[in-house]
């Protein structure tokens, strides 16, 4: 299993989870001709994307999804809220239930988030075990038992943000919208602390602000925390996700 | 009736521009977050207050100041005192008209309120009067620089009104220390002075030492209200901001995926995967019938592999 980032940040966000036989899309915020690149144009395996809310740095290029024939996911909220036709009938699903796309079984859990019923993903496949996707939400309510690979927001810093209001260039209004819609590093690593990651072998730092985060110093301080692999999902990110073969 | 009726929609028309304008612009300054207030001020409640005094508030001839004073004064009398947090029903402020301008004008209880919210001044002041008589000492602490009352020994016997010799204020800190503001007869003679009555009115006749104390406690805090920063408000908006971000309910529940594909329901009441299964094979039917089917079929075959 790979996973292939084509884009994570409030620009646009899609990732791409590659075996051998089957391929999952999450998110459709990035032009699907990038996700065609990154398959090498070979979209016959491809069975779903899940889309986690309704922004549109998540969803944005859901049309072009349909049109090549990928079925959606995303909770009812996220339905109702994009008043797209095509999506008029869509998959919908309810949280905490598993279910299958192709050889993924995946459960949907609920993140806090300023978008209406927002979702994050705990994704199950026999090549890479379990997976728990998590973005746009400012804390998590829930934890997850035996998991392999975490990617997981770490938009901003406090400190940083807090500085850039101090001197005036982030808005105090702004910082506050941040503060309860996105997940700083600081509260990414107390979700980290209060799971058990003796079966972790990966986590991905997602959607970091393109100003207020610094992906080094993120990544160090993840590492010294957990001491398990930790990489920041870059656009073009390649991370290997098998539980064989290492 | 008429011109009553006239007079009560000439009222109302003032209220709508002036109170309610006031408001309307205050929650859209603070919406864009151009204004902070403190977390415990209620601008709406000040704003209703304010009106119901101005109603009854009238010039120097005697008319309305509703009536006299040009909206724009009264507007920027209203935002004046929301700017600064305060409440006229808690004589925190009063509002004087001059000539056809309205002003807003700080008032004791204000000042006080305002030394505690931004002056690092935990409880009102205490004042003391020392009269003639009385065995009272002070001097200069040489540690904190500041002057200490060593001595100050009370006689209900020396209470009177002539012979104050002064006033002191105690200002307890938020860092623990005291800050002690002296005056002596007559330095709050001539700060009566300043005033419009020169201190002849029948409270400062009649009410001596409660106007000595008034003058004291009212030098004490100002200097602590203007040598204050709006740290206060801004940390009180932080500890706000802190409690969004770690809510007790983070990380509680436990979402198991393994588990639930062995024991199916599993203990978490969100899980129920029996009822899953029949609700998946819908949603695969609904997948058949999207009109681009490849990537479907494929789906659902898969799907049947599963199972």
């Amino acid at each position: 299993m790979l996973l292939k980032v084509i884009g994570s940040e409030s620009l646009g966000n899609s990732y791409i989870l590659q075996s051998e036989e089957d391929v999952l899309i999450i998110e459709c915020g990035i032009k699907f001709i990038e996700v065609k690149k990154a398959l090498d144009f070979d979209i016959s395996k491809v069975v779903g994307c899940l889309v986690s809310h309704v922004h549109a740095d998540h969803i944005g290029y859901i049309e072009q999804y349909l049109e090549a024939g990928i079925p959606v996911y995303c909770s009812e909220g996220t339905r109702d809220a994009f008043k797209f036709k095509k999506l008029s009938r869509p998959i919908i699903r309810q949280a905490g239930k598993a279910f299958m796309v192709g050889n993924f079984k995946i459960v949907a859990f609920d993140v806090q988030h300023d978008a209406p019923q927002p979702f994050g993903f705990v994704i199950n496949h026999p090549d890479m075990g379990n997976l728990v996707f998590l973005t746009d939400s400012y804390y998590s309510k829930f934890k997850f038992a035996n998991i392999n690979h975490w990617m997981i927001e770490s938009n901003y810093s406090d400190e940083i943000i807090n500085s850039k209001v101090a001197s005036g260039s982030v808005h105090y209004a702004q910082a506050n919208r941040v503060s309860t819609s996105h997940m700083s590093i600081q509260t990414c690593q107390d979700m980290l602390r209060a799971n058990d990651l003796s079966k972790t072998k990966n986590i991905v730092l997602i959607h970091l602000s393109s100003s207020n985060s610094d992906s080094r110093k993120f990544k160090e301080e993840v590492i010294r925390l957990t001491g398990i692999n930790t990489v920041v999902a870059d656009k073009g990110t390649e991370l290997n996700l098998n539980l064989k073969g290492f | 009736m008429t011109q009553e009726k006239s007079q009560l929609q000439q009222i109302k028309k003032v209220q709508e521009e002036t109170v309610n304008a006031v408001l309307i612009r205050v929650n859209e300054f603070q919406n864009n977050g151009q204004l902070t207030l403190p977390k415990d001020y209620s601008p709406e409640n000040a704003l209703k207050a304010a009106w119901f005094t101005l109603l009854e508030t009238q010039t120097r001839d005697k008319k309305p100041v509703i009536e006299a004073c040009t909206k724009g004064s009264i507007t920027n009398a209203l935002f004046e005192m929301i700017l600064q947090g305060l409440n006229p029903m808690k004589k925190q402020c009063a509002f004087i008209a001059y000539g056809n301008q309205l002003q807003m004008q700080r008032e004791y209880h204000g000042t006080i309120a305002l030394a505690k919210r931004f002056g690092g001044v935990i409880k009102t002041p205490i004042a003391h009067i020392i009269y003639k008589g009385d065995e009272f000492k002070y001097a200069l602490n040489k540690d904190t620089d500041e002057i200490e009352i060593i001595e100050h020994k009370m006689k209900l016997e020396n209470i009177n009104h002539d012979n104050i010799l002064g006033c002191y204020a105690i200002v307890n800190l938020e860092d623990g220390t005291k800050h002690i503001e002296l005056m002596n007869m007559a330095q709050i003679q001539k700060a009566w002075e300043q005033g419009p009555m020169k201190g002849q009115s029948p409270a400062h006749k009649n009410f001596k030492d409660q106007m000595c104390k008034k003058t004291v406690i009212s030098r004490a805090c100002k200097l602590f209200i203007s040598s204050s920063d709006d740290g206060s408000i801004i940390d009180l908006n932080k500890e706000n901001t802190q409690k969004a971000l770690v809510p007790p309910n983070a990380n509680e529940k436990t979402i198991d995926i393994e588990a639930e594909d062995v024991t199916g329901a599993g203990t978490d009441e969100d899980v129920k995967e029996p009822e899953n299964i029949p609700e998946q094979k819908e949603q695969v039917k609904e997948e058949k019938e999207m009109p681009s089917s490849a990537t479907g079929d494929q789906f659902s075959a898969n799907f049947n592999n599963q199972q």
